[in-house]
């Protein structure tokens, strides 16, 4: 099952409830519906703050935890945040207020190309990611709410840098593969879910950047089915 | 932006390789004002006049800002000090007194720094300077979330460009106490200069070029200045932290904070900032 997260795609952009742990409420809810009790859980990038907040409220829900080119607020996210330690620009630019909006509105494009094909952590082969997939993302951030919805996705960063310091007092008691990409966050990702979980594994995908499913479909699609055969989970 | 104020000449100057745009009028010991960002000389009006009774004001607009050249290079702050000096140099100035505020406070102390001699008297406003022992810390400020949007190259531009009046008009809104101070009108100022060609990449280059500042100001605080400064600051912004801030590159500081008042000292609270800065210069 492959959801557009709330505020994405073309599920609904809700007035709030952007903080993680609300999110993770309603992906449970989304879940529960198709009938489901107990599932594998993968997310990337801030999906993996998503899922992180998933199983660590519902550990016996979740088999296992794969989590991609991702980091988490309170767990080493606030380095990649810091500019005057080489982080990132786009975090306190998407958390500034409606003038974010402001300037991106139209140029939503512009947008998302700059964050695929970026300098740093972007696409190893700027190809792999084609104009039009490009203009699809472009196309969803230009629908009403969208751009309000995927900021707000880091405004409530720091809601949930509380709420994970309370769950990573509890090490997640699943299996946990931690992927990341080479010309992305290398080894970050990893060393972050270790301080929250105790059977972690963990991937490189090499020759690839920040968006591992686009870039490298099959290999990542690889080291997730592998994981899942591999690892048994404790049932419940 | 033609606008003016009466008994004051503006004038290109050169300064090294570059032409700096000035205003100046009055008469006595020389005062040269340095403007931040998003601004231009124009921030100085409400309390020129008054200065200009007792000294001679040289308010310019830095390299990247108003009239002033726009270089591909040579941002840092101790450039910008270069082309302040070679300007009051060209108006025959071998000694003057010097007041910044924003990045144009950071251009005063690396003036100050960099030309000991030169520097009779320095006034500080309301801002965080390089060099500062909280500088890098104060990257997590939410308030400063524009520092790393500037420094980011080439992207800033794209999104700014044809919406200078909404970025503008926001960055005033967050950061103003007396909104009554900042009308409609003087905002689109300060949004035409920044629409002018370059202009927008200027005032981006100040802020890419603070990894440089601040390892310069490092090596200079080790030195510290013995000129008077005074450091002032809004209440509701800088002026609770400013002086102990600038007592790490200084011997002899004074100031505090003007009451009720957010970032925009001239402009908010233009009679307590002469007043303030006509008793320091005066002394």
């Amino acid at each position: 099952m492959i959801p557009d997260l709330p505020g994405f795609g073309f599920t609904s952009k809700p007035d709030s409830g952007f903080d993680k742990k609300t999110i993770a409420q309603r992906l449970r809810d989304f879940v529960r519906a198709l009938g489901l009790s107990r599932i594998a859980l993968a997310g990337h990038d801030l999906g993996g703050h998503v899922a992180y907040a998933y199983a660590a409220q519902w550990p016996e829900e979740v088999s296992h935890l794969v989590f991609i080119e991702s980091s988490l607020p309170s767990f080493g996210q606030e380095e990649a945040m810091d500019v005057s330690k080489g982080g990132s620009w786009h975090f306190g630019f998407n958390m500034a207020g409606d003038i974010s909006e402001e300037l991106v509105r139209g140029r939503e494009k512009l947008f998302v190309e700059h964050f695929m094909r970026r300098e740093k952590v972007g696409l190893f082969d700027s190809n792999s990611v084609s104009d039009a997939d490009i203009a699809y993302y472009a196309r969803a951030l230009q629908r009403p709410g969208a751009l309000r919805s995927s900021f707000s996705y880091y405004r409530t960063l720091p809601i949930d840098r509380g709420d994970n310091l309370v769950w990573g007092q509890t090490p997640l008691p699943m299996p946990v593969l931690a992927i990341g990409a080479d010309w992305g966050y290398g080894p970050a990702s990893e060393h972050t879910i270790r301080r929250v979980a105790k059977d972690v594994q963990g991937a490189i995908i090499r020759r690839c950047g920040h968006y591992p499913a686009e870039e490298r479909p099959s290999e990542l699609a690889r080291v997730i089915i592998d994981f899942l055969a591999k690892t048994k989970s404790i049932s419940r | 932006m033609s606008y003016k104020l009466d008994d004051f000449r503006h004038q290109l100057l050169r300064a090294g390789d570059v032409n700096i745009h000035a205003v100046v009028g009055g008469d006595g010991p020389p005062l040269v004002l340095l403007h931040g960002w998003p601004q231009t000389w124009w921030e100085w009006r409400k309390i020129m006049p008054v200065l200009a009774e007792r000294h001679t004001v040289v308010a310019l607009d830095l390299r990247g800002a108003g009239h002033s050249d726009c270089t591909q290079g040579g941002y840092d702050k101790a450039s910008l000090a270069k082309d302040v000096h070679g300007a009051m140099g060209a108006l025959g100035f071998e000694r003057y007194a010097v007041c910044g505020h924003d990045i144009g406070a950071m251009v005063a102390l690396a003036l100050a720094f960099t030309h000991r001699e030169a520097v009779t008297r320095v006034a500080i406003l309301d801002a965080p300077m390089p060099g500062w022992s909280q500088w890098e810390a104060n990257f997590a400020d939410p308030m400063v979330w524009h520092f790393a949007f500037h420094m980011k190259r080439d992207l800033p531009e794209r999104l700014i460009y044809g919406r200078e009046f909404d970025y503008v008009s926001v960055f005033f809104a967050d950061r103003t106490f007396n909104h009554g101070a900042l009308p409609v009108a003087e905002v689109e100022v300060y949004a035409r200069a920044m629409a002018k060609p370059g202009n927008t990449r200027g005032g981006l280059e100040w802020y890419r070029a603070f990894p440089e500042d601040h390892a310069n100001a490092l090596g200079w605080k080790r030195d510290p200045l013995t000129m008077p400064v005074l450091a002032l600051g809004g209440d509701r912004r800088w002026g609770p932290k400013i002086v102990a801030m600038l007592e790490e590159f200084a011997t002899n500081v004074s100031g505090g904070s003007i009451r009720e008042c957010g970032h925009w000292l001239a402009e908010e609270r233009p009679a307590e900032t002469t007043k303030a800065l006509l008793e320091f210069f005066a002394k």
